[in-house]
């Protein structure tokens, strides 16, 4: 048997059909060339198996008796796959045609370039805004979704948050300091380097944190618009909304607790636990 | 992961097979990657240190014996997850898969070269071996073109890892008193590897010959044999003897590596004019070393040289006196090339080799232990 070139990992939590549309975009971008691919499957109760087990031997499954978490089901399944390139991938998006070639041209077009992320769009077609600025304290503000940003595009703090702007213009490849985890293609040995995805991050900012550990040990993260993936935004994470947004505030403070104020009686993450803990909570009341 | 190594490769009779088990074993353990190493069989007092090592057991007699029946019984008893074979002869059968390195298929290309009247098993044997393995190593990627159409095996069945150089092969302070071995004058010009027929040696002795016969500035220099005599000595020798100068070839037979690394530093070049090599260690250790290199344009050499000497075709002896005599008389040519080749060397490391090398084992194993290090799945 020839060795896989492309490993694809796939956390899957109840995605069902479009997990089949995810892989079947897989294996529709991988053509002839030698590929693998593992759903790590995190305690679905739909028909997320069977929708797997359509792939035949290409497509793996392992089966989670609970959910682990996204960064550890990566790491489960990297671990159980050898290729030189890594496509992470979310079941609930999916890669528009040629979009794994261009990431791949971009990955290996610098030996230092460790993961490249495309254009993701909603299925409406509007931008969700993969290049992303590293976040500060700022970000609970400005950030990709919030009210403030939708008001005030233009301002500056708004743009070094969400910089796919600036990219859409020219329409090439840019450096940035961090991709979404929706959709990845990145370097087996870069990933290695770091061990993978930190495995106390549940869901959310995982990959915030991956990207960073990556810039510091000298790899860069790449944005490439040229290529494209469609991703529906939440729907894994919908079914369980109120774990999700505790996930949400306590990876952001866990990431704000490593990178920018790592000492245990820092002001700044004293306060950060008190203002993510209050946003928390208003959230958990608006759903309800 | 564990690792189970041919134990009798850190024994093995031949120089550069030791060399690159001993180098390879150290810099994988230096990775700091999820990666036990165990020898099997051998010597244990011969392995690097602070690695396992598994003893042999009853087995059929000659090294063919061991490593058809011995090896993968103690991969088994080991428990290893791969066997790496680090120099051509690997088990047919075994239940770990098997990775092979293959440093040159000299034997196959060019069996005229090796006119034993057993050498045809040797060939089966290093042929089946090759196509039983998982996944083959080499040296360079002319290695690997030649592994691949000699075998039949396909290309992405074969990885390429260069061969590093120790921190021992480094260019020393130029005025630092030199031991030379006895009978060793400078000038000389330098071949490190045993001698046999594929060298081409005849070219540089006749080279060195002119160069004293014609030169001024060349009139003593002297060709120095740094390797075990493989048949063809004795006429070099003869040569020499014949033009009226015996001083003028040097046998030194095998040399140990701290007065190889003397050798280098003392020599104004080596000369490499071989018509076959899988790598060319000597060249590499030549760079790092400082010494300017004047070698064939053939097989593996040119991409371990680069454009960091002078290349040759390997019978052109006017050419090789010429290069000879510029290397004795021009100083900034000397210089240039020290500097070059120096800086060349660098990119050459172990650790490379080990990285890569690494990168296959996971490959072989269809695990990566590198992830999944916290949470229990």
């Amino acid at each position: 048997m020839i060795a896989p070139d492309v490993a694809a990992v796939l956390v899957n939590f109840n995605a069902g059909p479009e997990l089949q549309v995810a892989l079947q975009s897989i294996a529709d971008e991988c053509g002839t060339r030698p590929w693998e691919a593992v759903v790590v499957d995190n305690g679905s109760t739909d028909a997320s198996q069977a929708a797997a087990a359509q792939f035949g031997p290409r497509v793996r499954l392992i089966q989670n008796a609970a959910n682990v978490g996204f960064g550890c089901g990566v790491n489960q399944g990297l671990a159980a796959t050898t290729a030189p390139l890594v496509l992470i991938m979310n079941p609930d998006c999916h890669l528009a045609a040629g979009a794994l070639t261009t990431l791949e041209a971009e990955l290996l077009s610098s030996v230092t370039c460790g993961v490249v992320g495309p254009r993701i769009l909603d299925p409406d077609g509007s931008e969700q805004g993969n290049a992303r600025g590293d976040p500060d304290m700022l970000t609970g503000l400005f950030g990709r979704t919030s009210p403030l940003r939708r008001l005030l595009p233009r301002l500056a703090v708004s743009q070094r948050n969400v910089v796919a702007r600036e990219a859409d213009r020219d329409d090439t490849a840019l450096t940035v300091d961090w991709l979404s985890g929706a959709c990845l293609l990145a370097r087996r040995e870069a990933l290695a380097a770091v061990r993978g995805f930190d495995e106390r991050y549940f869901l959310y900012w995982e990959d915030a944190d991956l990207c960073r550990r990556l810039r510091a040990r000298g790899y860069s993260v790449r944005y490439a618009p040229m290529a494209t993936a469609v991703h529906h935004v939440g729907r894994s994470s919908r079914t369980a909304r109120k774990s999700s947004i505790r996930a949400f505030h306590d990876g952001a403070y866990l990431y704000y607790a490593t990178h920018v104020a790592p000492g245990a009686f820092n002001p700044k993450r004293i306060a950060a636990r008190i203002l993510l803990t209050a946003r928390c909570w208003v959230k958990l009341v608006a759903a309800g | 992961m564990r690792i189970g190594i041919d134990g009798r490769a850190f024994t093995s009779p031949a120089a550069g097979v030791r060399r690159y088990a001993t180098h390879l074993v150290s810099a994988l353990m230096d990775l700091g990657e999820p990666l036990q190493i165990v020898a099997l069989g051998g010597d244990p007092a011969m392995g690097p240190p602070g690695i396992e090592h598994i003893a042999e057991r009853a087995h059929p007699p000659t090294n063919l014996g061991w490593t058809l029946m011995g090896l993968p019984a103690a991969a088994a008893r080991a428990r290893v997850d791969l066997i790496h074979a680090p120099a051509y002869t690997a088990p047919f059968v075994s239940r770990a898969p098997v990775v092979l390195t293959i440093h040159d298929v000299s034997y196959e290309r060019h069996p005229e070269w090796y006119p034993y009247r057993r050498d045809w098993m040797r060939r089966a044997f290093y042929r089946r071996s090759a196509r039983a393995a998982a996944h083959i190593l080499t040296d360079s990627a002319f290695s690997a073109r030649e592994i691949s159409e000699a075998y039949a095996i396909d290309p992405a069945r074969i990885t390429v890892a260069p061969l590093g150089v120790g921190s021992g092969f480094a260019a020393g302070d130029p005025d630092a008193p030199m031991d030379l071995p006895a009978g060793v004058t400078t000038p000389f010009v330098l071949h490190v590897g045993d001698l046999h027929e594929r060298r081409n040696l005849p070219v540089v002795v006749d080279a060195v010959l002119e160069a004293r016969r014609h030169f001024g500035g060349a009139a003593a220099v002297s060709l120095v044999l740094a390797g075990v005599d493989r048949g063809v000595g004795e006429g070099l020798c003869a040569m020499a003897a014949a033009a009226g100068v015996p001083e003028a070839v040097v046998r030194l037979g095998a040399v140990e590596d701290d007065r190889l690394q003397v050798l280098y530093r003392g020599a104004s070049a080596l000369v490499y004019p071989s018509r076959y090599e899988g790598f060319g260690l000597p060249v590499l250790e030549a760079m790092a070393s400082g010494t300017p290199v004047i070698a064939s344009r053939a097989a593996s050499i040119p991409e371990v040289l680069g454009d960091c000497g002078i290349l040759l075709d390997p019978d052109d002896r006017g050419g090789w006196t010429d290069a000879i005599v510029r290397m004795l008389n021009d100083e900034h040519l000397r210089a240039d090339l020290h500097a070059r080749g120096v800086a060349r060397a660098a990119t050459f490391s172990w650790a490379r080799t080990a990285r890569i090398t690494y990168a296959v084992y996971v490959q072989a194993v269809g695990r990566d232990p590198r992830f999944n290090l916290v949470k229990p799945s």
